[in-house]
């Protein structure tokens, strides 16, 4: 995907002359569209599979604007990354829908809303935002703007729970129950990944498909050789 | 045709440039991915 963000840019920046800041602003924004729509293709296609495209993105969603302004763990390639993410957003949203989907009550609901925006803004207080040496955030002023973001979101996440509920109260649809448990989902998960613990769990899933990733490459070239 | 090319490309470079400082902007990319920032995005 690198390669091919890098080939786009530099077919850009020939035909319009651009310079070479411009040539690397455009491959990185490039990429980050690549990267957004593979992410989202593949979070629909397998969500479709499993008749849970709505709650698969939803916790997709509700993770990722988090993660904007909070930061947190990264995968070491853009391909483990689509593959983790994807693997763990149709994993929540399949445990959600079989195992709470038939038991969701509103008692439920707002029992699991309190613990997880009580741990949630607790963690994002005290943790937010964790960034990375691909891109580090060393401005305090930045830091503090990230930290109230993180916060304005969670913010944002509740009043949409809220809304939720009351709509539940005048329907009495309980798939808005469902909804309201996936956002809780996706907000503890991108808030775990702020963690020691997330920062170890993922960096251990992600030296593991590193591993598999080396080991079929070199199957690859050993065929080629034979 | 090669008018159209450029304007095309044009788009698309205006495009990826906005996605770009978005992204720079926030603390993170999308999802558990981070790819190096260009110098030029990057706030020293």
């Amino acid at each position: 995907m690198e390669r091919l963000s890098n080939s786009i840019a530099n077919k850009i920046a020939t035909e319009l002359n651009l310079d070479n800041d411009n040539r690397e602003v455009i491959a990185y924004g490039t990429f980050a569209l690549l990267q957004m729509a593979l992410s989202i293709i593949l979070v629909v296609i397998f969500g479709w599979a499993f008749h849970i495209v709505v709650e698969v993105l939803i916790i997709s969603f509700t993770t990722s604007i988090l993660r904007k302004y909070s930061g947190g763990v990264h995968a070491s390639s853009p391909g483990i990354c689509a593959f983790v993410g994807t693997v763990f957003c149709v994993g929540q949203a399949l445990l959600v829908v079989l195992v709470i989907g038939n038991v969701v009550t509103l008692k439920l609901v707002l029992l699991l809303g309190v613990i997880t925006f009580v741990v949630s803004y607790f963690v994002v207080y005290k943790l937010a935002p964790v960034d990375s040496a691909a891109k580090p955030i060393k401005r305090e002023e930045k830091r503090n703007r990230m930290k109230k973001k993180s916060i304005l979101v969670l913010c944002f996440y509740l009043a949409i729970v809220v809304l939720n509920i009351m709509l539940y109260i005048g329907n009495g649809e309980k798939q808005i129950l469902i909804y309201s448990i996936c956002i809780y989902v996706g907000i503890l998960w991108q808030v775990f990944t702020l963690t020691s613990w997330g920062q170890i769990t993922l960096g251990k899933i992600d030296s593991f498909f590193n591993h598999i990733i080396i080991f079929i490459e070199r199957r690859i070239s050993n065929e080629r050789i034979k | 045709m090669k008018g159209l090319n450029k304007k095309i490309f044009g788009f698309v470079a205006v495009l990826t440039t906005f996605v770009a400082a978005t992204v720079a902007s926030s603390a993170c990319y999308w999802y558990f991915y981070q790819p190096e920032e260009p110098k030029c995005l990057r706030e020293e």
